[in-house]
């Protein structure tokens, strides 16, 4: 039932919604939201704020540009349906990587390490230039054809990334409800009581990475078609930090609040011209971050929740007075 | 072979400015266990202030010192201003130094614009000098820094190691509530400890500014090599911290020189490594 | 090919041959030799520094042993690894109640019931009818705290969270299971209750219960090994050692007590 709240409304607004509000706001907020959704789970379940989900997005990114169509003439063209899979399973597997190597630290430590990694992963794309073409990495990434319209057309893209959207957050409730699941969240709670019961940690800690690798992956793939474009622009410093923020405005402890501060996210980039000189951005969101983290540190969807209950307590109380 | 001792020397001139950079944001995470995403900006905010006051006086050591005291100043405010609130919660504490360092940076794109700046220095740091035994020219003003370095890390060892301020944060680092229960002023040792760090890094970032050039972006490089360095040298260390610069200084020099596409590689498969075989760093303390 | 000397039937559900535990120079558990037969209630009594604690965590193997062997229904296991002893029926609970507070006590017992095996179907949520999952039911019970079920183990009192350990150590057929003072902080008004769980606990499991009040261990156990210094210094019946004079010396003759 409460979802149906948020669905009914996201399935209709495509019909009242010109294509800039549609592409640039909506479907932009979902992309985000899911590669946020990735860092929102590992830091819930896991315990670990990662720095390097959007590293994980454009793994998938730059796979789907090098085994597709692209305009720079690098990479082996696939067919659709080997490349996709292929894709998400590299961004797995780098995700399984991060995991493994990040696998005995925690807290601060973990986001050294993270973050270390996401930025060497960022040079590496400028430098190498058999893969990741350099600096201007890969234009023309164009997604499949549907019918004689494109996937990438305003409202084809948006239900496709509303589609993916809803798979992964779904995905994520299963799979914290999962023995696997379940071994994750007790990694993050207590790692030796769990090995006590003969459970090993590596291999959820492991697993969860993998795991948040999918979704940032499917959020990467999202993101190149939307941009039409991968670069090493897409995995610097700079998204590094957006998904992080994106995560702490909806919550780090609240996978779906990604969404929540993806759309305050994109809404703030898009009006802060007007609110702003638009080269002043940055320091809008900074402020923004910063007042988040001192005055919300639970983030916008705790801070509505903890609204409603104020005010349902007052309701409440009011008619037995 | 010439190549080869330039390219040391290049190594050990970006090794020297690792560790004056690496060694501010070491002891600010080995006293209070704070993760400065914030050093990289106050780096480079030194260095542009640094810049700023030699080009206007002429002065290239009133610039250091200028930088490194604006430097320590913000870093002090930072501590008093924002992170001392959130005293304990680690994971807060970095968000919002993340946060300052996005305004910090953005600020500073807004005074400074979006041009590389270099310091100009005085005759005795201009020019080169021939290092006989190795039959080899080299920028005199890159030597003066690797000695500067090694100055800085001698005494900022004996600091720790020999006075009485330096056994009170030795002990902080170890025990941080017995401190504050035995009576020490210990929110004071963390701005102070904070305004250090900023100095380090402020000097850092003029002398950055002579030896290389600062721009944008350098407040990101310069933060990340500090984490690449005490992530493999070992938290709070000074010494840890020399160690971590010297290998990822020369391993990015010679990765550059010798296999170029790799560079960056180089750098994070020494952190990997490290951290298979000693997650606490080379010579850090295990983790409690 | 040797055959096994000793046919499983007869042996030792747990035997030490003189174990201990060095660390530097000092011996924490010093040459202790003991055997418990299958099926029996051992109490470990001492003073706070006797060695107890070191001797279960030679015991589960989070200790590696300095010195001896150890003999699990027969098979030597002084050099096998936590889990392989865990696979071979021996389970522990905690001195300190150390739970994974963000998991419901259902989520939990889930775990111990389930462990990781079954391959791929573990990233697959948990089905409500899964066996498994009637499994923590069962043991929710047995332990006592089966209204608690959906409750979260931060959420848990004291008492309850220590029921709790012994629901998580009873689960996968135990064969051995050694508790670590289940009593330890729990109000007088709980401690009853714990005794009537402990004399539940199905009688073909061997029990070894490290426990300060004599209340309970007497009422639970039908034998008893008192450890000082880190050395077995007496054996027997609670009213043998009752009786034993070197045991009134150290609890009763001042310089020693606790």
């Amino acid at each position: 039932m409460r979802y149906l709240i948020v669905l009914i409304p996201a399935l209709l607004l495509p019909f009242v919604l010109t294509d800039f509000w549609l592409a640039q706001v909506l479907t932009r907020s979902l992309i985000l939201g899911i590669i946020a959704l990735s860092l929102s789970f590992l830091a819930t379940y896991l315990g670990v704020v990662s720095f390097a989900q959007a590293s994980l997005a454009g793994v998938a990114g730059y796979a789907i540009a090098y085994f597709g169509p692209n305009t720079v003439g690098i990479g082996v063209p696939l067919p659709f349906i080997v490349k996709l899979p292929l894709a998400l399973l590299l961004a797995m597997i780098a995700g399984a990587l991060i995991g493994f190597v990040a696998r005995r630290s925690r807290g601060i430590y973990a986001i050294m390490i993270t973050l270390a990694i996401g930025v060497a992963f960022f040079y590496f794309t400028r430098q190498n230039y058999v893969l990741f073409n350099g600096f201007t990495g890969f234009s023309g990434v164009l997604p499949p054809a549907l019918g004689d319209r494109s996937w990438g057309d305003p409202r084809p893209l948006y239900y496709l990334s509303l589609g993916v959207a809803i798979i992964c957050v779904a995905m994520v409730q299963g799979f914290v409800r999962s023995p696997l699941g379940l071994a994750v969240q007790a990694v993050r709670d207590a790692p030796g009581r769990l090995l006590a019961l003969g459970i090993p940690t590596t291999f959820p800690i492991i697993a969860a990475f993998a795991f948040s690798g999918l979704i940032a992956g499917s959020g990467g793939i999202l993101n190149a078609w939307f941009q039409e474009r991968v670069s090493s622009f897409s995995v610097g410093f700079g998204p590094i930090i957006d998904i992080l923020i994106i995560s702490v405005i909806g919550g780090l402890r609240h996978p779906t609040g990604a969404f929540v501060g993806a759309i305050v996210y994109v809404i703030l980039d898009i009006f802060a011209i007007d609110l702003i000189d638009r080269d002043r951005f940055n320091l809008l969101i900074g402020i923004v971050l910063l007042a988040i983290v001192v005055a919300a540190p639970n983030g916008l969807q705790q801070l509505a929740i903890d609204w409603v209950g104020a005010l349902r307590k007052r309701a409440a109380k009011t008619p037995a007075n | 072979m010439t190549l080869f001792f330039v390219v040391t020397l290049n190594g050990l001139t970006l090794a020297a400015l690792y560790f004056l950079a690496a060694s501010g944001f070491s002891l600010i995470f080995g006293l209070m266990r704070t993760v400065n995403m914030a050093h990289g900006a106050l780096l480079l905010l030194g260095g542009y202030i640094g810049w700023s006051v030699a080009d206007a006086t002429g002065l290239w050591a009133l610039g250091v010192f200028a930088g490194g005291l604006g430097a320590a100043f913000a870093g002090a405010l930072v501590q008093i201003g924002v992170l001392g609130w959130m005293q304990g919660d680690e994971l807060r504490q970095t968000l919002a130094s993340i946060a300052i360092s996005i305004i910090l940076a953005d600020l500073m794109l807004w005074i400074w614009g979006g041009t590389t700046y270099q310091v100009r220095t005085p005759d005795w740091l201009s020019g080169g000098m021939r290092i006989e035994i190795l039959g080899i020219g080299y920028a005199k003003v890159r030597l003066y820094l690797m000695a500067f370095a090694l100055v800085v890390g001698v005494a900022l060892w004996l600091f720790i190691q020999k006075t009485r301020i330096g056994a009170v944060i030795r002990a902080g680092v170890d025990d941080q509530d017995m401190l504050r229960a035995l009576g020490y002023p210990i929110n004071r040792i963390f701005v102070l400890v904070f305004a250090m760090g900023g100095m380090l890094a402020g000097m850092a970032g003029v002398i950055a500014g002579s030896a290389l050039s600062i721009a944008p972006g350098t407040d990101l490089q310069f933060l990340l090599s500090s984490l690449v360095v005490v992530i493999v040298g070992g938290m709070g260390s000074v010494g840890g911290a020399a160690l971590g610069a010297l290998l990822i200084g020369l391993a990015e020099q010679y990765g550059l020189a010798y296999a170029p596409t790799y560079a960056a590689v180089v750098t994070f498969v020494i952190m990997v490594v490290v951290l298979a075989v000693r997650p606490q760093g080379l010579l850090g303390q295990a983790e409690a | 090919m040797p055959v096994s000397p000793v046919p499983k039937t007869t042996a030792n559900a747990l035997e030490t041959q003189g174990i201990g535990k060095r660390f530097g120079g000092f011996w924490a558990v010093k040459d202790v030799t003991f055997s418990v037969r299958p099926g029996e209630r051992r109490a470990i009594l001492g003073p706070n520094g006797a060695g107890k604690t070191s001797l279960f965590n030679i015991l589960t193997g989070d200790y590696a042993a300095s010195s001896g062997s150890i003999r699990l229904f027969g098979e030597d296991v002084t050099k096998s690894s936590v889990p392989k002893r865990i696979k071979n029926g021996l389970r522990r609970t905690y001195q300190h109640a150390y739970l994974f507070d963000g998991l419901s006590v259902h989520d939990t017992l889930f775990l111990a019931v389930a462990g990781l095996r079954g391959g791929w179907r573990q990233i697959l949520p948990v089905r409500k009818s899964d066996p498994r999952r009637i499994e923590a039911e069962r043991l929710a019970e047995v332990c006592g705290i089966p209204e608690f079920l959906d409750r979260m183990v931060s959420d848990l009192s004291h008492g309850q969270r220590r029921q709790l350990e012994i629901g998580i150590a009873l689960a996968e057929d135990p064969k051995v299971l050694l508790l670590d003072e289940p009593a330890a902080g729990l109000s007088p008004a709980e401690r009853p209750q714990l005794s009537n769980l402990l004399l539940s606990l199905p009688t073909d499991v061997t029990v070894i219960l490290i426990e300060h009040d004599m209340d309970i261990a007497f009422r639970t156990s039908e034998s008893v090994t008192v450890l000082f210094n880190g050395q077995l210094m007496a054996e027997g019946t609670p009213d043998e050692v009752m009786a034993n004079k070197d045991v009134h010396e150290i609890y009763v003759g001042g310089t020693h007590s606790e």
